[in-house]
């Protein structure tokens, strides 16, 4: 519909420049330029070099979503940026840009939550979300449990990791087999190979007396560090590390925790409609897991397809539109960069 | 034609509002906050109260100005990100100048040593004769950037190191002192003299703890600091205010930071001239601080 708000996205919250271009619930254009391959050999994301490639990717990308979107700045009804959280320098890089482009174009800008708008990125894929929904975002940044009620208005964290991140924990195992980085599409390649049920990780938070305080935060540093221990005890006995069952044991014991824990958060608050998002929710085994133990309690499974789910424009502008849309108002143009931005506030308030 | 200029490479947020005619420049409105953690914040509010002050709307700009540092990367990169944006918005020109070189220019006549914050206790520099660049820009330890002005005004040939420290002594000592004659005049052939007695007490030491087995490479030994007195008359900018004492200059109190029309000027001609604009890359005088891991660290010990 014609009549929808048209609304770019900017995001720059760790190592991927984002331009999304939304109409309504419609997607027009994603366009991205990644910086992860200059952070491959340092095995994770270097701060100081990620910014460096937001400020030179910025104006190109931009160009690209609006030729991809055959619109121009003029015709752009608001714009949205990530304004946290995520890596303070890499964050204003993409905060001043959306500035300088409001500033000139004269139009609204939203600093916007990027973990709301990885819930919001869904609507773009299946249309509206119902609500109240559960979401799980897991990635190399995030591995949080959210009660949303309303996105545009506020979302209730239940939990969230105590330690390393989901996405944090494939990095570092996926390392320790020497199989590179990002780990996640490695590891679930490998573990397609291997036997899950060969070796039994810990499964972090579950026992009871954990479930007191954590019952749904999750912690993946004590499965890290027994895959290490496992991996080390085999190779100074002198036997072969067998890297597909590992990978399959290890996936299999992260997948086991989040899903068991999300299906828990949604039977809780009596919620039918379970959003997964962040980089890890391209699992191929976490997506089979969630939807075989949800479809046992008539909880609906949503999942954007995987370039949705990892860092891009187009969940920033999916969110943008969910606001602009709600009549929510604008942030003003001294808005900030936050790097720990709380989920209290979807959106920077004006 | 209505040109912008914003600089972000100190702890000052730059936006000003500078008309370029056919033979001169008319400053119209500058605005500047002081606080090295709010370039995110402050700059676009101040862009738009320079441009309301002097009643010009965005798409009336014929051109953007920033200056691309050298400066702390954070900061320096939201007015280059800011610059870009607007300027592909509104589909005009962005041209880069050295922010050091605005402040160059704003000195005036005579020698002078250009000095900006560079935190960790070091500056950016560079030196000016009668407004425009003679060496520089780079970044170094206050009591360093003598030795540093001297070593870029000498050949090449007498800076090469020979392995065995005396011969490198007596190089140093001999051709830094005849180059820094030629170069900057008698007057500050005393402190290029000591600079080169110290560089050489300096390369006896490393040799003498690589004899020792004691490994230096690529860390210089502390050399003692030296005053830039007889190399510049005077210093600007907040890195000469903060480190007065070590250059032993006077000071220009009035000039810490890169005014909006010195910038302009600086890019006047390719204006004029519609020269067209430029990607802006900040002037990146330190590499990132990364380290690559090494092996993988045993968690049985
Ligand atoms: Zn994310």
């Amino acid at each position: 519909m014609a009549d929808e708000p048209l609304v770019l996205g900017i995001e720059t919250s760790c190592d991927e420049t984002g331009i999304g271009i939304v109409r309504g619930h419609t997607l027009l254009a994603d366009a991205l330029a990644s910086s992860v391959d200059q952070h491959a050999r340092f095995g994770g994301v270097v701060p100081e070099v990620a910014s460096r490639a937001h400020l030179e990717a910025l104006v190109p990308t931009m160009q690209r979503a609006l030729e991809e979107a055959k619109v121009t700045l003029a015709d752009i009804d608001a714009i949205a940026v990530t304004s946290g959280p995520g890596l303070a320098g890499a964050l204003l890089v993409g905060v001043a840009a959306a500035k300088g482009y409001a500033l000139a174009a004269d139009k609204p800008v939203y600093g916007v939550n990027h973990l709301a708008a990885h819930v919001a990125v869904d609507t773009l894929e299946h249309g509206p979300l119902p609500e109240p929904a559960i979401a799980m975002l897991v990635s190399g940044g995030h591995s949080s449990l959210l009660l949303v009620d309303d996105l545009t208005n506020g979302v209730t964290p239940l939990g969230a990791t105590i330690d390393d991140a989901a996405g944090e924990a494939f990095d570092k195992v996926a390392r320790l087999l020497g199989l590179g980085f990002p780990g996640g599409p490695i590891i679930d390649r490998t573990a397609k190979e291997g036997d899950p049920a060969s070796i039994a990780f810990p499964r972090g938070l579950t026992a009871p007396k954990d479930l007191a305080a954590h019952r749904f935060d999750f912690s993946f540093s004590g499965l890290k560090t027994a895959v290490a221990r496992w991996v080390e005890a085999r190779e100074r006995a002198g036997e072969p590390v067998p890297i597909a069952d590992v990978s399959a044991s290890f996936q299999e014991a992260v997948c086991d925790v989040l899903t068991a824990k999300a299906i828990e958060a949604c039977r809780t608050n009596g919620v039918g409609t379970l959003v997964i998002g962040g980089g890890v929710a391209a699992n191929s085994r976490l997506r089979v897991l969630a939807e075989e133990r949800a479809a046992k309690h008539g909880i609906e499974v949503r999942v954007p397809r995987p370039a949705l789910c990892t860092d891009n424009g187009a969940m920033v502008a999916a969110l943008g539109s969910r606001l602009v849309a709600a009549g929510v108002a604008p942030s003003r143009l001294d808005l900030p960069a936050d790097s720990a931005m709380p989920l209290t506030a979807v959106s920077v308030a004006g | 034609m209505l040109v912008l200029a914003l600089d972000t490479a100190t702890p000052a947020s730059t936006a000003a509002l500078v008309e370029v005619t056919a033979d001169g420049l008319r400053g119209l409105a500058e605005r500047r906050t002081v606080d090295p953690r709010a370039h995110g914040e402050k700059l676009a509010p101040e862009i738009e109260a320079t441009l309301a002050e002097a009643g010009v709307r965005p798409r009336d700009l014929g051109a953007i100005v920033a200056g691309l540092g050298p400066g702390p990367f954070t900061g320096l990169r939201v007015g280059l990100v800011t610059a870009a944006s607007m300027g592909q918005a509104l589909g005009i020109p962005t041209y880069g100048v050295c922010s050091l070189d605005g402040l160059g220019r704003a000195a005036g006549p005579g020698r002078v040593l250009i000095a900006t914050d560079a935190r960790r206790r070091e500056v950016y520099f560079a030196t000016y004769r009668d407004g425009v660049r003679v060496q520089g820009p780079d970044v170094a330890r206050p009591g360093d950037v003598a030795a540093a002005i001297v070593r870029a005004g000498t050949p090449t040939r007498s800076r090469a190191r020979n392995s065995a420290a005396t011969d490198a002594a007596a190089l140093a000592e001999s051709e830094t002192l005849e180059a820094a004659i030629s170069l900057v005049g008698a007057d500050a052939a005393r402190v290029a003299a000591a600079l080169a007695r110290a560089e050489a007490a300096a390369l006896i030491g490393q040799a003498t703890a690589r004899d020792d087995g004691v490994d230096l490479t690529g860390r210089q030994s502390e050399a003692p600091a030296i005053g830039v007195g007889g190399l510049v008359d005077r210093a600007a900018g907040e890195g000469a205010l903060k480190y007065g004492d070590v250059f032993g200059v006077p000071v220009e109190e009035h000039l810490l930071y890169p005014p909006g029309a010195a910038l302009v000027a600086l890019a006047a001609d390719r204006i004029r001239a519609g020269a067209p604009g430029e990607a802006l890359t900040p002037l990146y005088l330190r590499r990132p601080d990364a380290v690559e891991p090494t092996g993988r660290k045993p968690v049985l010990t």
